[in-house]
């Protein structure tokens, strides 16, 4: 509740000032710790799996339109996933420094593997096994945070 | 200027009332959160929850946005980029306030 109000001049005490700065990492940290619901990242998982697929859109006139439309509504079903995922949890995190490099920690293997599944199978398959595990990575970098945070609960 | 009078500039009163305080560090770490989020958090009442959002939106610092959805009205409340550089600054203040660099 509010216990004080601070006028332009009357600066806190160093007591004060260390009680405010731990109030803000409590209330940092309330935001990160709010767990999205599962279904959000599994539907967010099958949405980028097959994103790979888009390098074989047909690139002819009047297929190539379809395939606009089909990516279109694609497109539109992750705007609709993120909405209800925001509107279940209340808010909407930022991405924090740590998420940033586990996002970059997880990209740079599955881009190797993808890579290398190109190298043997051929490179039209690179794209879409890349989406593929990128979809599956999802899923399990979800899991792994979940049980990470209930483990230090 | 002296690292300690930039300091006291970045210490802003309309922030460092405790609810908005936690208000802005709540909205630090997200992009939007939803009214009734931050309400939860802060463990406050509607009514004071308006009160200290009104305050921090004249200021020009926090920015709603109301979506209708199942004939509920929800308000979403983020930082404006004038909040999110006035918090910033703000807990620069403090932090130079607690490791001795202000004369408090």
């Amino acid at each position: 509740m509010e216990r004080q109000e601070f006028t332009q001049g009357a600066l806190p005490s160093p007591q004060e000032a260390r009680a405010a700065l731990e109030a803000v990492e409590q209330a940092r940290e309330s935001v990160k710790t709010t767990q999205w619901p599962m279904w959000y990242f599994v539907a967010l998982g099958v949405w980028v799996a097959p994103l790979g697929l888009l390098s074989r859109m047909p690139t002819d006139f009047p297929r190539v339109l379809v395939a606009l439309v089909a990516l279109m509504a694609w497109m539109g079903l992750f705007s609709a996933i993120v909405a209800l995922g925001a509107r279940k949890t209340g808010v909407v995190p930022s991405f924090s420094r740590e998420q940033v490099v586990h996002i970059a920690a997880i990209l740079v293997p599955v881009a190797v593997i993808a890579a290398l599944i190109g190298w043997k199978a051929g490179t039209d398959w690179a794209l879409p096994s890349f989406s593929a595990l990128e979809g599956a990575m999802i899923v399990l970098y979800a899991l792994w945070v979940r049980h990470r945070s209930a483990r230090s609960a | 200027m002296t690292t300690a009078e930039k300091s006291i500039e970045g210490f802003n009163p309309v922030i460092h009332a405790p609810n908005r305080l936690r208000i802005c560090a709540l909205l630090s770490a997200a992009d939007q959160a939803e009214f009734a989020f931050v309400q939860d958090k802060l463990g406050v009442s509607a009514s004071v929850l308006s009160k200290h959002v009104s305050v921090l939106m004249d200021a020009g610092y926090v920015k709603q946005t109301r979506a209708v959805r199942d004939t509920r009205q929800r308000v979403w409340l983020s930082l404006t980029k004038e909040g999110r550089a006035a918090y910033k600054a703000h807990v620069a203040a403090l932090q130079a306030i607690v490791s001795g660099e202000l004369d408090a």
